[in-house]
């Protein structure tokens, strides 16, 4: 695509920038020689600055004589009418003060700063949509500068109506909690249970991938705004019960090994105790660090960095450095206690493993060791793992000289069941499933399912489909969903078609009860249809007709009843589209109703209990940015709000 | 779920003294009353909408009191809360875009002084500007007539420095663009009156 076919266009934007702040020497010499030979474009230069000129010229607008005594009046009535309620205590229509929400957070114990978005509140102008009060949640925001990654974090208890995005204006807005000094990118982010911890997967200021944890309570406890110390490499500082290194149950054979940890004469991935710099410039494509991840988005630029230069620092542990991640995000069990994520070394050795880390270990410790083991979510306790099953004639797990010159080789998927506190593994035969993602109430998975090619180090999907099926269907173990089989006896699914109306939605519960099937709206959308294994294809629905599904994220509610799809538009892309879509156990098959219809979101996206973040892609070409939006889908119904702007599609939201 | 935040934010307290935060926005007011309705109503063309916003901007900075950190940078942090504020109020009301602003006052009477400087309002500045995206306008008439920084109009507008720069950009060619298209369309009136006339005398 090409967006600047007019080739004087460059010195445009450059006469236009020099007016603003000097320009790279180069830019200047450049636009020097460019304007010495067009006289078009020296036209431009001067259009620019007698434009600069009017506008300053622009006579003042005097204000009404009465403004004084109308805003005299309304602080009055503000300061009657605004006990500073409590934030639960919501009339619908009526707004909350901006200032409690600060107050709420100055009780975290987190030093604010202005954020513009904050002080969104309406006043008295009439709107036309009336925002309503959800349940409050924290959404925390993983934003970076060139100084590094910045922890926001937004209340989330207002929305609007659905398609009344601009009943809260700009959005409820997002304060900055914490600062991570050092140039370091963050791709994805995962916040535990208690929104203690949040796991990040990112790239240091050397370019190396790791997996860390950044342990935001403290910045909440800290309260004061006290940097943490500097910590050494091998010491674990985060962990509030002390470092107790846990040596890897496992470890595979050293080659194979991905350093874990940082060790003492490396730099380690975490803070100093610095102040924030004032000039919060925010990082450009150039001076990003590099990525030796192709499918991942380094999140290098910023959300508004924060004006202040009193940000609590915060300690990131790396628990594992030089690797790539691999399989389904990194996620943490139910209670917190235990963040699960598969890699693999970056180096393209081997294959992945399945690591583990908990609280007061150093580092991740791998549970499998051999090299092929991608995790797809926790069942429970338990762990799911996917396997490729060895193809014929490809290459060994170690990887070889002529392996890597071997064509790619069909392979068959393999679930498996981890039981990481009795070290046993559970093969589910049968199971014809790739990343099966099991829904927090074991009742529902959702996996991939289609043909797998591997060259023996890493297996890679061709083509296939996503499926929504009873885990039970792959699992004998499991109990089927309390309504029986996820399909009817002649096959036919029971999921409904997208359908805007949340007809049969019961207002209380939220929860969907059968409706007739609506009838398809978009042509390009397939009806999800089940197989014979009882699963019903969803790819149709959640990739809108574009063909084979290579790329992708699952994710379920806190209560497994409804799943995020995110579909990259090319593997590997940036961008993709989202759905949200609300299912359940009923008349003996599976409900489904879509509560977002897809979206063009960037890569990261969090889903919580009734209600979705993510980073909605601005227009193209059009100037608009990024904006951080939540969906949700609780007893009020459908609502939505914007939290704030994002600069260049790099903040990472995370419930 | 934070269910440790929401209890504490449950617990929240605020301990500002509202009679202080009362008394610095009347400050606030004393100081920047005319440059701030000046901005609100270049952006929203209306008068009586610009001195409705007015007021709530100066409301609105009364109840943000607490999350101001440094005084001196007061003036930045109103015209962030006022350009917040006209933004949501455009966002409300794209039409307005559209519709002619004929700088009469619907509120009060004004003087003949005054109803010359809104003769200036009129003219193909801004007509152009009103043409241009809102936040292109936001970030020209933030910058070039109201002298924002490069840090304080990033601050406004939300977004980071290099953001605010790449808008700025775009805003000085799209409003090079419309006033383009304003004279043309000038002189194009002007052409068809002095045609008008001839054929008058004829």
């Amino acid at each position: 695509m090409s967006r600047r076919p007019d080739p004087h266009l460059r010195f445009h934007e450059l006469l236009a920038a020099r007016l603003d702040e000097p320009l790279e020497a180069a830019d200047t010499a450049a636009l020097q020689v460019h304007l010495a030979a067009c006289a078009a474009c020296r036209s431009v230069d001067k259009a620019y600055r007698r434009q600069r000129e009017q506008l300053r010229a622009l006579a003042p607008v005097p204000p009404p004589r009465d403004l004084w005594a109308r805003t005299s009046a309304a602080l009055d009535r503000e300061m009657v009418r605004r006990p500073l309620p409590a934030p639960h205590d919501l009339d619908r229509g009526r707004r909350r003060s901006a200032g409690l929400t600060a107050a709420a957070l100055l009780s975290l114990g987190v030093t604010t700063v202005l954020v513009g978005s904050q002080l969104t509140p309406a006043g008295p102008v009439a709107v036309a949509a009336t925002p309503f009060s959800v349940p409050p949640t924290t959404l925390a925001i993983v934003g970076a500068g060139p100084d590094g990654l910045t922890i926001y974090r937004a209340q989330v208890d207002e929305v609007c109506p659905s398609g009344q995005i601009d009943c809260i204006g700009n959005g409820t807005g997002a304060k900055p909690v914490a600062h991570l000094a050092g140039r370091i990118a963050a791709d994805s982010a995962v916040a535990d249970p208690l929104g203690d911890r949040l796991a990040i997967h990112g790239l240091d200021e050397l370019g190396r991938s790791f997996i860390a944890v950044l342990d935001i309570a403290a910045s909440d406890n800290g309260g004061n705004a006290t940097p943490t110390p500097i910590p050494t490499g091998d010491a674990a500082p985060s962990a509030p019960t002390g470092p107790t290194p846990t040596p890897p149950a496992s470890r595979p054979p050293q080659s194979a090994l991905p350093s874990t940890g940082a060790p003492a004469s490396e730099p380690p991935v975490t803070e100093r105790p610095t102040e924030r710099p004032t000039d919060p410039v925010a990082t450009d494509s150039a001076s990003e660090p590099p990525t030796s991840q192709p499918s991942a988005e380094p999140s290098a630029s910023s959300i508004t960095p924060p004006p202040s230069p009193t940000l609590p620092s915060i300690s990131a542990r790396p628990i594992l450095t030089d690797v790539i991640p691999a399989g389904m995000p990194a996620a943490w069990s139910a209670d917190g206690g235990t963040l699960a994520f598969s890699a693999r070394p970056v180096d393209g050795s081997t294959g992945p493993d399945v690591y583990l880390w908990r609280p007061g270990e150093e580092t991740a410790r791998p549970i499998t060791s051999d090299h092929r083991s991608y995790f797809a979510s926790w069942l429970g306790p338990q762990v799911v793992i996917s396997r490729p099953l060895q193809a014929e004639g490809s290459a060994g797990p170690n990887r070889s000289a002529d392996a890597t010159a071997s064509l790619a080789a069909s392979t068959a998927a393999q679930v498996v069941v981890h039981d990481p506190a009795a070290g046993t593994v559970r093969v589910l035969e049968g199971a014809d499933a790739w990343l099966p993602v099991v829904d927090p109430a074991g009742r529902f998975v959702l996996f991939w399912r289609g043909e797998l090619v591997t060259d023996g180090v890493i297996a890679q999907p061709l083509r296939g489909d996503l499926y929504l099926a009873p885990w039970s269907a792959l699992d004998p173990e499991a109990q089927p969903p309390d309504a029986g089989p996820s399909a009817s006896p002649d096959g036919t699914a029971k999921g409904t078609a997208p359908s805007p109306a949340r007809a049969g939605r019961d207002p209380r519960s939220g929860r969907v009860t059968p409706s007739p099937p609506a009838p398809l709206e978009d042509d390009e959308q397939d009806e999800p249809t089940a197989d014979d294994g009882g699963a019903i294809r969803l790819t149709g629905r959640a990739a809108a007709g574009r063909g084979a599904v290579l790329d992708w994220l699952l994710r379920w509610s806190a209560d497994g009843a409804a799943y995020a799809i995110w579909i990259a538009e090319a593997p590997g892309a940036a961008l993709g589209r989202l759905s949200v879509t609300d299912v359940a156990s009923a008349g003996g098959g599976i409900r489904t109703e879509t509560l977002l219809e897809p979206v063009r979101a960037r890569r990261a996206f969090s889903i919580g209990l009734d209600r979705v973040a993510w980073v909605a892609a601005g227009e193209e070409g059009a100037g608009d940015l990024d904006e951080l939006r939540v969906v949700t889908w609780g007893p009020g119904g459908p609502g939505v709000v914007r939290i704030r702007d994002v600069d260049g599609g790099r903040g990472v939201p995370a419930f | 779920m934070f269910a440790r935040d929401i209890a504490l934010a449950g617990r929240a307290v605020v301990t500002t003294d509202r009679a202080t935060a009362r008394a610095f926005v009347e400050e606030l007011f004393a100081l920047h009353h005319a440059e701030i309705y000046t901005y609100l109503a270049r952006m929203v063309r209306d008068d009586e909408l610009a001195a409705d916003l007015a007021q709530e901007a100066f409301v609105k900075a009364y109840r943000a009191f607490d999350t101001l950190e440094d005084p001196a940078r007061a003036r930045a942090w109103l015209y962030q809360i006022a350009s917040r504020t006209a933004l949501d109020e455009l966002r409300r009301r794209r039409i307005i875009r559209f519709v002619p602003w004929t700088g009469e006052s619907r509120g009060t009477a004004r003087s003949a002084e005054e109803v010359a400087l809104h003769g200036r309002l009129s003219g193909e500045m801004e007509r152009a500007l009103a043409t241009i995206p809102e936040r292109q306008r936001n970030a020209l008439i933030l910058a070039e007539i109201h002298e924002l920084t490069g840090l304080e109009l990033a601050a406004a507008l939300g977004v980071s420095h290099v953001a605010a720069r790449a808008l700025l950009t775009r805003a000085r060619e799209s409003l090079r663009q419309a006033l383009a298209v304003e004279r043309a369309r000038t002189a194009e009136r002007e052409a068809g009156r002095g045609a008008g006339r001839t054929e008058e005398r004829e």
